[in-house]
């Protein structure tokens, strides 16, 4: 295959799955686009939402549309890390021994729906560290990789705190994107309605499978990146710490502390997919702006000042993509 | 290296765009230095070299135009960055260049996908607002220096005129200010008398000590000599109109009169050529110190002859002595108005002259010896040799020296500061003398008794010339009464009784005013 055809067949696959994710989503289409980028890019997804908006629903239809082994995992307080993973089991052999054997968690799939994930607690919750960091899971002595692809597709309930365990911030490092599912408009809604009038399940068939996006993913990487890009996606997640010095002024005054380089991996890794799905070969300063808030907004903590300001995590993103902007085009000069 | 050639073809483009606006920004910046640095010398009336406007001019094209050129000269890289900026390229051509010596497949995909766009946007790479700039600072710059120009060119036009004659400071050099001391010390060592010599040596000291008190201009100069001019004039004036020789002559000959005084101002109007104090002085001694043998010369021809004829002297002598006599006149004449007086074959030429007529006058003594029973003639012929050398000596030293001395100032003062004779005020010609009497009496008659002896009946005139005639109470010219007198003349000899020596001495005397006229 040429190269031509398989970035034929990138853009064509991309239209598949939208237009299958069409079916069971209503809106939310950014959501979808940067749902789509995470997937080809490797990284895990946090969905953040009010209930009812589809986060659910989106994470289904996906594993139904790339056609992947799809697990859920429903987040409680009385989960535990074997819930997750899986853990070894003493059996009794035909020959009446005794042996342990691995019993494989709902971990062990290529698409997980963590569903309301800080409703675990963080023990259940840092049993994903290595999952979503190296995709394997290690229990006692033994690794298991897991099937690739594998993405981990998380939400949370941003309103209902009680009883909830809020993300260690290393784990939350762990996902490319943070994504806001908004609340739908009246119009939106009414299609909601209507499409669950005829059936509640997901009609999105399957149209692509793993080795279609890995396949993906790999001619993503290629998608080369000038320096003057790159730098600027640096310079933007250099900015949110507070503590380097000539850092920018809304670090100083916003945030608690900043985003790892992790982040700076996944701006740019995640940009390469985004370039590519919107028809152009190369990374451009669009792209690391556009997707700078889903990548950072859950790997900076924002401080009081900012909260005493009005000011949310996306708005302090806001301000540092402009003084990004603004430095970088003056140290250009 | 894989490169776009709309790529190419665009940044050459850029390079031309670059040469040209750099070159104009360059010259712009040199003509607007220049024209502000024309308002700056302008207006502050700085004085500054034309060569120096050339080199701000040029200095700024290059200080401004080759930093311009530098910074415009587009790289790959600049003008890839120019073209994502201004088309909105999202970074496709910086990639292209800098991933130009990269074969991956996506490169290539991403070259493919850029050329594309590039030749879509090769026409309109240009924009006219990427000169626009240029050239609204060519157009003010180019404002500034038509306009500073102008200035320019306007106030040095309005200032040309006067300002080379005005502003220019005089050069009162030790040359000038020497020759300015030797001219005082001429007048201090002149022969006016002591009030009029210090009038006017002090005039020219009190010019002198004011264009040595501080910077002068040309004009202010010209000022100060016309009013010191001015004053010496009015000091001179007065004793140089020569009515005191005329009246001294008239008193013992009035026929000789005109003709003195005439030759006296024809001399005074050549001696303005005169400049050599020496000169005026040797000039002023052959008349003053000499004239006692020119005026007995002309006395005797001019009086005498009536006698000499009377007493029946040969012909021959007669009219050797005459000859004489004449060459003598013609020669001080000609001394005395002569532009080249300074030649010294002249005052030889006219001792020679002299000499002659007095070997024929003691010749012609000699012979009147003989006459012994005319000791009476002899003694007239004394007489009016006598007299007629005191009063002209006297009038002649009274007024000859003043107008000479006029005059050698007037010069001087020309030759040291560079004068046009316009500078400085006309010497006031006499009305008496001057040619424009006859319009001056004409106009006012009842002053005319006063002026020269005119209508007295004791002047003779030349034909043209008018006099006042008490019969019809009005100036008459002289030429068209004379016959009338004559007619009386003839008519009251007819009726009388006179001896016949009487009669002929008149008749003489009626032909020899005749032939004077005529000679007139």
């Amino acid at each position: 295959m040429d190269n031509e055809q398989k970035v034929k067949q990138f853009h064509e696959a991309i239209a598949k799955i939208k237009n299958e994710l069409k079916k069971d989503v209503v809106g939310q289409q950014e959501v979808i686009d940067n749902v789509l980028i995470a997937i080809i890019a490797g990284g895990n997804v946090l969905l953040e939402g009010v209930p009812g908006v589809g986060k659910t629903r989106l994470v289904r239809s996906l594993g139904k549309t790339l056609n992947l082994p799809f697990s859920r995992i429903q987040f409680t307080p009385d989960l535990m890390p074997s819930d997750v993973t899986g853990a070894d089991v003493i059996e009794k052999t035909d020959d009446g021994k005794m042996k342990t054997e691995f019993r494989k968690g709902p971990i062990f799939a290529n698409l997980v729906l963590a569903d309301e994930i800080n409703r675990a607690t963080p023990k259940t919750q840092s049993s994903m560290l290595e999952v979503m960091q190296e995709h394997k899971v290690t229990v006692g002595k033994n690794t298991y990789a897991l099937a690739e692809p594998f993405f981990v597709l998380a939400t949370e309930n941003p309103i209902e705190q009680d009883g909830t365990y809020p993300l260690p911030e290393a784990q939350m490092d762990r996902f490319m994107f943070k994504l806001h599912m908004t609340f739908p408009t009246p119009e939106e809604i009414a299609n909601i309605v209507l499409m669950t009038q005829i059936t509640l399940d997901e009609t999105a068939n399957a149209v692509i499978d793993g080795e279609t996006i890995l396949a993906m993913r790999e001619l993503a990487k290629t998608v080369p990146i000038i320096d003057d890009v790159l730098n600027y996606a640096v310079s933007l997640v250099s900015l949110t710490h507070p503590e380097i010095p000539n850092t920018s002024d809304t670090a100083k005054k916003y945030i608690k502390y900043g985003a790892s380089p992790r982040a700076c991996q996944a701006l740019v890794t995640a940009s390469k997919v985004r370039a590519l799905m919107n028809g152009c070969y190369n990374v451009s300063f669009e792209d690391i702006d556009a997707l700078a808030p889903a990548v950072l907004r859950h790997r900076i903590k924002i401080n009081y000042n900012a909260i005493n300001d009005k000011l949310d995590v996306d708005d302090v993103i806001e301000k540092l993509k402009q003084e990004n902007k603004k430095s970088f085009s003056n140290k250009k000069k | 290296m894989f490169m776009s050639e709309s790529f190419k073809r665009i940044k050459r483009k850029r390079l031309l765009l670059g040469v040209l606006k750099s070159f104009l920004l360059g010259l712009a910046s040199g003509l607007g230095g220049v024209g502000i640095a024309f308002l700056v010398v302008t207006l502050g009336k700085f004085d500054f070299l034309w060569v120096f406007h050339l080199i701000i001019g040029l200095g700024l094209f290059f200080v401004v135009g080759v930093p311009i050129f530098i910074k415009e000269f587009p790289t790959d890289l600049k003008v890839a960055k120019k073209l994502d900026q201004d088309f909105s390229l999202k970074e496709r051509v910086q990639t292209l260049v800098e991933y130009q010596n990269s074969d991956s497949v996506m490169s290539k995909l991403q070259r493919e996908d850029t050329n594309e766009r590039l030749r879509a946007i090769e026409k309109k790479s240009i924009k006219f607002k990427d000169i626009l700039s240029a050239l609204v600072v060519s157009i003010i710059c180019l404002s500034i220096f038509a306009s500073g120009l102008a200035v320019s060119l306007t106030m040095k036009a309005d200032a040309q005129t006067p300002s080379q004659y005005v502003e220019e400071i005089f050069d009162y050099s030790q040359n000038r200010q020497n020759a300015m001391l030797e001219l005082i010390k001429n007048v201090r060592d002149s022969k006016l008398d002591e009030e009029t010599k210090e009038n006017v040596a002090g005039r020219l000291e009190e010019f002198h000590a004011y264009v040595l008190e501080g910077e002068r201009t040309v004009l202010e100069v010209k000022i100060a000599i016309g009013i010191a001019v001015a004053y010496v004039d009015m000091e001179l004036e007065g004793v140089t109109s020569y009515r005191e020789v005329h009246k001294e002559v008239a008193r013992v000959n009035s026929g000789l009169a005109d003709g003195i005084v005439a030759t006296l101002t024809t001399y005074k109007q050549y001696s303005f050529q005169f400049s050599n104090f020496a000169s005026l002085t040797s000039i002023y001694e052959t008349i003053v110190s000499e004239n006692e043998l020119l005026t007995s010369a002309e006395k005797y021809f001019s009086k005498t002859e009536f006698t000499l004829a009377q007493i029946g002297v040969e012909d021959a002598t007669h009219e050797q002595i005459k000859r004489n006599l004449e060459t003598f006149c013609r020669e001080a004449n000609l001394y005395l108005t002569s532009t080249e007086s300074e030649n010294p074959e002249k005052p030889h030429a006219l001792k020679d002259s002299f000499i002659a007529l007095t070997r024929d006058l003691d010749a012609y003594k000699d012979k009147i010896d003989e006459f012994t029973d005319l000791v009476g003639v002899r003694a007239e012929i004394h007489e009016i040799f006598t007299a007629f050398h005191q009063s002209f000596s006297l009038a002649i030293d009274e007024e000859i020296y003043p107008s000479m001395l006029q005059q050698f100032i007037h010069n001087k003062l020309t030759e040291i500061f560079k004068l046009q004779s316009i500078d400085l005020p006309k010497i006031t010609p006499d009305p008496v003398w001057s040619n424009d009497r006859e319009q001056q009496e004409g106009e006012n008659p009842e002053n005319g008794g006063s002026g020269g002896g005119g209508g007295t009946g004791e002047t003779l005139f030349p034909s043209d010339d008018v006099i006042y005639d008490p019969d019809q109470a009005k100036y008459v010219k002289y030429g068209e009464i004379l016959a009338e007198h004559e007619a009386k003349m003839q008519e009251m000899l007819m009726s009388s009784d006179l001896p016949e020596e009487l009669k002929k001495a008149i008749l003489a005397y009626f032909q020899f005013i005749g032939t004077y006229n005529q000679k007139e």
